[in-house]
């Protein structure tokens, strides 16, 4: 399903070269849960960008669902995200702006689907998230756990087979943390890849989670 | 393809939830190209009504010069004038400013004759209209629509008293009033017989201000002209060329004006649009940044910020179109106008004609909009070309 070959990234600016990723491999089935641990600078969130088509390796391959996202043009990427992949930030990136119902819609726009079956996405998603009773909220006036569950229904709206998510927990107590797992493991049985990057040791220990994969200053040490 | 009508939504919506913003933008857009706009509208208005003005006038003024001041022409110099080769006819003109101190304005009156063809096609109008043995008959005039104004607004419903040359009171009554095809120069007229005309002036009956000369052929004006001067060396011959020049002389004056005034809008305007091509606000960037994240391509991102900078800049260009429109055709542009007819304050005021220059509005239609579409568009489109990983950092 998701295969990264040899990938490097580094970014470089007038001052200096940062290698974020050294030679990294990793095979991920369809349907499977992984872990990507480490702490801050050492590569999760660059893997999921790689893998979400956010940007591009200096070197190596990225293979998902059969497409080499790394060697396709930005118009191709942009399409094959938005129909495969869902991605849920660390600080959400909400637009703060507009309601819980049109930043959820948000993906679905360039479709360009009928008024009916857009509402009807929308709505299944709020539904699921239970966030149905803020859908007129503008996003700015949501608590932290309900912007969360407004970035999940947004990453899900556009039924993804895979979920990349990003420190997902990171600005949650325990108790909304949980949830989340919850909400998590409910969409690994509905079959759906998940790509968690973390730093939240209540992930490590989950049944769940088929592969954790440890990085340290853009190596893989398992 | 199917037209994708959720962008143009999302770029409306856009448009209102950056409230303030919009707004400021929209207004300032607004004000500056009502402003170019007014200043288009009102110079193209003058221009044309010059234009007509001087396409109606005489080939040929002559004025008799006493000492480098203008006199009086003697009557009994039409004659020899007629006889010049090429010379269709001659029309002695009785006429002279009235100042009527209570309204602090100036008149052109005008004598007209009954037997005598006149000048200006738009003079014989007037004249065909009006029984002119009847004007002379019981003392009437006709007055241009600014004059009969005025006398209103200052008691005179039906009669004017003139104070003549020698002090005494001239009733004249207003038999009509007429708004003729040139209206810069026919809403301050008098028209009245020529006898009324001499005796308010004070002139004597075998004088005339000056004489219209008008030829067959055109070509031959230069030849009329010298012979003219060598039968009358002190008479000045004014030719149609002479006054269009004059006329041209005193426009372009009082463009320097509006120059400098579409000069400062332009620059503002520019000024804007320098602003907003130097980049995007962070958070504009980051809202392209989650876009790009969603699946949007930039196309679509594209597509979305053409949409939103068209709606908000055509906007503000029908409007201000609009308003500029009613401000110098309905209201008669106040403030503005009086820069430019500079003297209105000693002649009756007048309507500036409507004259839509359309080559013009296209112009200022590409001068603003696209401009200030690329002007969005340019930065949205460097910003939309960085990965999305990069801007979201």
């Amino acid at each position: 399903m998701i295969v990264l070959k040899n990938v490097c990234k580094c970014y470089e600016t007038e001052a200096q070269r940062i290698d974020a990723l050294r030679d990294i491999s990793l095979h991920v089935k369809a349907g499977e849960c992984v872990i990507l641990k480490g702490a801050s600078g050492s590569g999760k969130s660059t893997i999921l960008s790689l893998i979400a088509g956010l940007s591009k390796p200096t070197t190596g391959d990225v293979v998902v669902d059969g497409k080499r996202i790394s060697k396709l043009m930005e118009p191709f990427s942009a399409h094959f995200r938005r129909e495969n992949i869902g991605v849920i930030f660390q600080r959400y990136h909400l637009i703060a702006t507009l309601s819980v119902r049109d930043n959820i819609a948000l993906p679905l726009i360039p479709e360009n689907l009928s008024a009916q079956v857009m509402e009807k996405r929308v709505e299944e998603v709020m539904e699921l998230c239970a966030i149905s009773h803020k859908s007129s909220a503008l996003c700015r006036h949501l608590s932290g756990g309900e912007q969360q569950r407004v970035a999940i229904a947004r990453a899900l709206v556009n039924e993804p087979k895979i979920i990349i998510a990003d420190e997902p927990t990171a600005n949650l107590d325990a108790v909304l943390s949980e949830q989340f797992i919850e909400t998590m493991y409910d969409l690994k049985k509905s079959g759906v890849t998940l790509l968690i990057a973390t730093h939240d040791s209540q992930f490590f220990n989950l049944l769940f989670v088929d592969q954790q994969i440890e990085l340290k200053n853009g190596v893989m040490l398992s | 393809m199917k037209f994708n009508l959720y962008l143009l939504e999302f770029a409306l919506f856009s448009l209102i939830r950056k409230g303030a913003k919009t707004l400021f933008v929209f207004l300032i857009l607004t004000f500056l190209i009502f402003l170019l706009a007014s200043v288009l509208f009102i110079s193209d208005a003058i221009k044309h009504e010059l234009n007509v003005s001087v396409a109606h006038l005489p080939e040929l003024t002559l004025q008799r010069l006493q000492a480098g001041k203008q006199v009086n022409v003697p009557l009994k110099r039409v004659e020899p004038l007629l006889e010049i080769e090429g010379v269709a006819s001659v029309i002695p003109r009785v006429w002279g400013y009235y100042y009527f101190k209570v309204a602090g304005v100036n008149f052109s009156v005008v004598g007209i004759d009954a037997f005598e063809q006149s000048y200006k096609e738009s003079l014989q109008k007037v004249v065909d209209a009006y029984d002119v043995k009847a004007l002379e008959k019981e003392s009437g005039m006709i007055v241009g629509a600014g004059v009969k104004k005025i006398l209103e607004e200052n008691y005179y419903q039906d009669f004017f008293n003139f104070v003549t040359a020698d002090g005494k009171w001239k009733r004249m009554h207003i038999m009509g009033s007429f708004n003729a095809d040139i209206s810069l120069q026919a809403n301050d007229m008098i028209l009245l017989p020529k006898k009324s005309a001499y005796e308010i002036f004070g002139m004597p009956e075998n004088e005339a201000t000056d004489v219209v000369v008008k030829v067959s052929n055109p070509e031959e004006i230069p030849t009329i002209v010298s012979k003219i001067n060598q039968l009358y060396p002190d008479m000045r011959v004014v030719t149609k060329e002479d006054i269009r020049v004059s006329y041209q002389n005193i426009f372009d004056y009082k463009s320097g004006f509006f120059l400098s005034l579409f000069v400062v809008s332009a620059f503002t305007f520019f000024m804007i649009i320098y602003d907003k091509l130097s980049g995007l606000s962070s958070e504009e960037k980051r809202e392209i940044g989650i876009l790009k994240a969603l699946g949007w391509s930039m196309d679509d991102i594209l597509k979305e910020r053409f949409y939103e900078s068209f709606i908000l800049c055509f906007g503000a260009f029908l409007l201000a179109l609009a308003l500029s429109m009613a401000y110098v055709f309905f209201w008669e542009a106040p403030l503005l106008r009086s820069l430019f007819v500079g003297y209105s304050t000693l002649k009756p005021s007048f309507e500036l004609p409507f004259y839509f220059n359309m080559p013009m509005i296209v112009l200022l239609f590409l001068l603003s909009v696209p401009v200030y579409i690329g002007s969005v568009m340019i930065p949205s489109w460097r910003a939309a070309m960085l990965d999305a990983d990069e801007v979201l950092r």
